[in-house]
């Protein structure tokens, strides 16, 4: 089990082990609908500014033309082409197109929108002062069409929510696993230390959650528990001390019943003996009688 | 290859294309990834299993494999399964199906479909949790 953990703390390894990763799977599975709700939400605020963009973008444009072109009294001049390039690259409009009757007309492109790029035209005609003489100019100001303009910035916002969703997912799995795996491992290890016989160690986590609480009434338990079989030791060494006792006190008996039983018998021959001489002498007496009664009875016959 | 790699390639793949379609502005070149998905699913010649079958030849002599065990799904060893067909071919085809969506009914809001379909894909590779395939084998998918 202790390997299999510190194997499942390396998710780069094991994805699927990892309690981190099944986690951060679960976030991210609700955290993308929610990105999506957001970048369409983005999205649909950016589309309705760049309608809104197109007459306003066209009003500055069509003031600024008008205004640069009495400035710089000229139809062509380089500053006011300049001025215009500047301006048309901070708009909605990609091209803008100058004519004049009896003049080359001129064209202005911002980037990637080309002669043959697709775009919705605009069509102003206004008169201004050059050289001190009044003109009819025509401005014409092309854009590309809007849903052609937002397919990019749609693909720009979804990476860009894609990538910030998979960091999110790396930063919150490295959180999760310094704020739950760490621990858990640390336990896990302790715990695998305390069952192979290191007996005095405790889990060590000064921490003020679950974890925290686990340790400390794991602790706790493993103090009683082992409280109590040194207790159950020390009644077993007592228990074992009186067994002990009770079979020295056993044995002893038996050798006083082996002595007692020896010294009866020693007794019992003693009187065998004993008796085997009274009856000896018994019979000697018998004898000595029967043979002083015959001398009797002779002497007096005699 | 595993299923879950080949699935973090499916994401990132459609990620790629969906990008690169919205650059060039073209909506064809997700043609090709449906039709990929679509022949997977018909034909069951799925990528991973493919490779996984041409890597075993390599490595191994072909006596000494059963390619038929390496390449028979879990459920279906163990007979835990009600309708034969695998699930993974079940989520190529609702993977193009939903794919598809946009472009068969062309609403505006549909465009976000790919999006979704590709971040999904690629999170489950990542994580090797696909909810689809896990309904799947609930519904009795091999």
């Amino acid at each position: 089990m202790s390997e299999q953990a510190i194997i499942s703390d390396d998710w780069t390894k094991n994805w699927q082990a990892s309690i981190s990763v099944k986690i951060t799977a679960v976030v991210m599975w609700v955290i993308i609908p929610f990105g999506f709700i957001i970048a369409l939400f983005l999205l649909n605020n950016l589309q309705n500014n760049l309608i809104a963009s197109v007459d306003d973008d066209a009003e500055i444009l069509l003031n600024s033309a008008r205004v640069l072109l009495s400035e710089n009294n000229s139809y062509d001049s380089p500053k006011l082409i300049a001025s215009l390039e500047r301006k048309l690259n901070k708009s909605v409009y990609c091209k803008i197109k100058f004519s004049m009757p009896d003049a080359k007309p001129i064209e202005m492109f911002a980037n990637e929108c080309w002669e043959k790029t697709d775009t919705i035209n605009k069509k102003y005609f206004f008169s201004t002062l050059i050289d001190g003489k009044p003109q009819e100019l025509a401005l014409i100001l092309s854009y590309r069409p809007i849903e052609n303009i937002m397919v990019k910035h749609r693909a720009n916002i979804i990476a860009i929510m894609i990538i910030m969703v998979m960091v999110l997912g790396l930063v919150l799995t490295w959180v999760i696993r310094l704020l739950v795996l760490r621990p858990l491992l640390k336990m896990v290890e302790t715990t695998r230390l305390i069952s192979e016989g290191n007996h005095d160690l405790r889990l060590e986590l000064n921490r003020h959650d679950e974890f925290g609480y686990l340790a400390k009434f794991a602790n706790k338990m493993l103090d009683q528990v082992f409280e109590q079989q040194k207790n159950l030791k020390h009644t077993n060494l007592e228990l074992m001390k009186e067994v002990a006792e009770r079979n020295r006190i056993a044995l002893e008996l038996m050798a006083s019943h082996d002595q007692l039983e020896k010294l009866v018998e020693e007794r019992t021959a003693d009187l065998a003996v004993a008796r085997d001489d009274a009856l000896e002498a018994n019979k000697a007496k018998s004898q000595l009688l029967e043979n002083m009664s015959h001398e009797i009875k002779q002497d007096r016959n005699d | 290859m595993t299923e879950r790699t080949f699935r973090i390639f499916l994401g990132a793949g459609l990620f790629v294309l969906l990008y690169i379609s919205a650059l060039m502005g073209r909506t064809d070149l997700i043609l090709f990834y449906i039709g990929l998905l679509v022949f997977e699913g018909i034909t069951n010649w799925r990528v991973p299993k493919v490779l996984t079958l041409v890597m075993h030849k390599f490595a191994y002599n072909e006596s000494d494999m059963n390619t038929q065990e390496l390449l028979t799904p879990a459920a279906e060893q163990a007979g835990h399964f009600n309708i034969p067909f695998e699930a993974e071919r079940a989520l190529r085809l609702f993977t193009a199906l939903v794919l598809a969506v946009p472009l068969i009914f062309p609403l505006e809001l549909l465009w976000i479909i790919p999006w979704v379909v590709a971040s999904m894909l690629l999170l489950a590779g990542l994580t090797n949790i696909c909810p689809l395939v896990m309904i799947f084998r609930r519904l009795g998918f091999k």
